[in-house]
């Protein structure tokens, strides 16, 4: 064999020596020279200073990346004339004043914050502390205190949006209403047109229409215990993804009870946190404590899931599995069991129950998001033929 | 990726201006964006973080364009190299790169000599890739220091494989060439 070019070596060095090449290399000093000079300068390259991020830095760009994050504006509208609103039944304007007694005087209100892609834009009050915790197609929007005006545009088929306060939580269902809320608790509906779910914890859903109102029977008498001060206001918060907290430090009202934060809420939010830092232990635990401690809670649904997510990045497979189908079976209108079934889907692959795979992708095939879609298509290519 | 949405999945509803997905990709690549940055002279701790920052702001422009022809990790590094040349570098910094080389930590040696030696070979290693036209910087990065298979890296940034080869056999010839001993040919 002539010597091969010096390209044809530098190749042969990424992709692997042929047979013939490897023995002309090994007889040939000059090609034997350039191929241990080349080993070597990888070997002495891979020394050179690279830098390994912490997870707390990691933690930190991310949360300046998504909040810099622009999403891409929707099309334009072209504005519509009134009269053509009620015919179309389009460019619904819901406002929502979340109103939880915390003191608040006259300030200028911080600037709207959009939960984009989001159907909904946040407009917080002074003192607002709330949270944009899921993005579209089911959209979260957490508060905990203070006062929040949304907008929200029509929702698509699929698609939600939910306010929760405490283990309350009223759904828009393409309408404008009133919500008014007093220390994590849910304290009257006023709707304007259109339809609203009201959830309140422990009683069945009430479904309000045009001009309907919902009052809390009989006010919770909440009495803030003696000498117990307010916990200080914490420090501003980045836009997205931690909670939101309005510029303006409040003070102790003597009025107003303390705010308080449910026990599901705390666990949902140790688990979120956790799932966030890649602690996927603490987070499956935290979720299944956010399950358990209030099984029919307004964040049950999300907390399963979240639960089963986190049983499937440990590799805990089989637990993976039991957990997304008790999800699935008690969740099965969830606008997250599309995703769960393609999820499913791909454990069941691994553990080669190919029959149930092939089921579960076949639900995800025809999931709203093409994304599981896609997925669930990639994992019927995945399965193996049928013998 | 059987334990979640793909990376393709990610990136599919990262287009369709998912933010959620555009956290999935960061949780899932920021740290192999990070790395390469790092490894490459063209870029500085001063402007790393902000072309990650770059990198991944474009996921959701430029997604819609991923065609599964490489992985998906290959091509955000990809991205990540245009934001990188694009990034406005001042004279000062490319000093300053220069001068990172020459503090460069390096392993424990037995002996004085064989660690002035060494840090020496490291320097010229440093500056020799610093004066790469950035094409061959990143093939020699990707292919040899990352270890990405060359047609992958190919595929991910849309060239010909025999280009891609060609930017590493220059790359590996120059540096082969600081290798050498001082007025050897």
């Amino acid at each position: 064999m002539t010597c091969p070019t010096e390209l044809e070596l530098d190749q042969a060095i990424s992709t692997g020596a042929d047979h013939e090449m490897r023995e002309h290399v090994a007889s040939c000093p000059a090609c034997r020279a350039i191929w241990d000079e080349t080993e070597r300068l990888i070997v002495l390259a891979g020394q050179l200073q690279v830098a390994q991020p912490g997870g707390a830095m990691l933690e930190e760009r991310r949360t300046a990346m998504l909040a810099a994050w622009v999403p891409p504006e929707p099309a334009i509208k072209v504005p519509t004339p009134r009269w053509r609103i009620g015919a179309v039944g389009a460019s619904i304007a819901v406002a929502v004043a979340l109103v939880i007694v915390i003191g608040t005087r006259e300030h200028a209100s911080p600037p709207a914050i959009a939960a984009h892609p989001s159907r909904g834009t946040v407009h917080p009050h002074d003192g607002a502390v709330f949270r944009l915790a899921f993005s579209p197609p089911d959209e979260i929007v957490r508060l905990r205190d203070g006062v929040i005006d949304i907008d929200v545009d029509p929702l698509a088929s699929g698609e939600r949006f939910r306010v929760v306060v405490g283990t309350d939580e009223v759904e828009v269902r393409g309408t404008s209403f009133e919500v008014r809320a007093h220390a994590d608790h849910l304290i009257a509906v006023h709707v304007g047109h259109g339809r609203v779910e009201v959830r309140v914890a422990g009683s069945p859903v009430i479904v309000l229409g045009n001009g309907d109102a919902w009052q809390l029977p009989v006010p919770a008498p909440i009495t803030p215990p003696a000498n117990l001060p307010m916990p200080p206001m914490p420090p501003i918060m980045p836009p997205m993804p931690p909670m939101h907290h309005a510029t303006i430090a409040r003070q102790p009202d003597p009025i107003a009870p303390p705010v308080t934060t449910t026990a599901q809420e705390v666990a949902f939010d140790q688990g979120w946190d956790a799932l966030r830092r890649g602690d996927y232990g603490p987070a499956a635990a935290a979720f299944g404590r956010a399950i358990a401690l209030a099984p029919d809670g307004a964040l049950s649904e999300d907390a399963t899931f979240w639960h089963a997510v986190s049983l499937a990045r440990l590799q805990r497979t089989t637990d993976a599995i039991a957990a997304l189908r008790a999800f699935l079976d008690a969740f099965p209108t969830s606008t997250r069991a599309d995703e769960a079934s393609a999820m499913l889907g791909w454990l069941l692959v691994d553990t080669h129950e190919y029959f149930e795979a092939r089921r579960r992708f076949e639900v995800a095939k025809n999931g709203l998001s093409p994304a599981v879609r896609e997925s669930a298509v990639k994992g019927l290519a995945a399965l193996p033929t049928a013998r | 990726m059987s334990h979640d949405l793909s990376d393709e999945a990610l990136l599919a509803a990262c287009a369709t201006g998912d933010r959620a997905a555009l956290g999935g990709l960061f949780d899932r690549f920021s740290g192999a964006v990070y790395r390469f940055l790092s490894r490459l002279p063209s870029t500085d701790e001063f402007s790393r973080d902000d072309i990650v920052q770059a990198t991944f702001l474009e996921l959701p422009r430029t997604a819609a364009q991923f065609q599964g022809r490489s992985s998906v990790k290959t091509w955000i590094l990809g991205v990540a190299s245009n934001a990188a040349r694009h990034q406005q570098r001042s004279e000062q910094r490319r000093h300053a790169h220069h001068e990172r080389f020459a503090t460069v930590p390096i392993a424990s040696s037995s002996s004085p000599d064989v660690e002035v030696d060494l840090r020496k070979l490291l320097e010229r290693i440093g500056i020799a890739l610093a004066t790469l036209p950035h094409e061959q910087q990143v093939a020699f990065v990707l292919c040899d220091l990352e270890q990405l298979s060359g047609v992958d890296v190919a595929r991910g940034f849309g060239i010909p494989e025999g280009t891609l080869w060609r930017r590493l056999h220059m790359a590996r010839k120059a540096l082969r060439a600081a290798l050498a001993p001082r007025g050897a040919p």
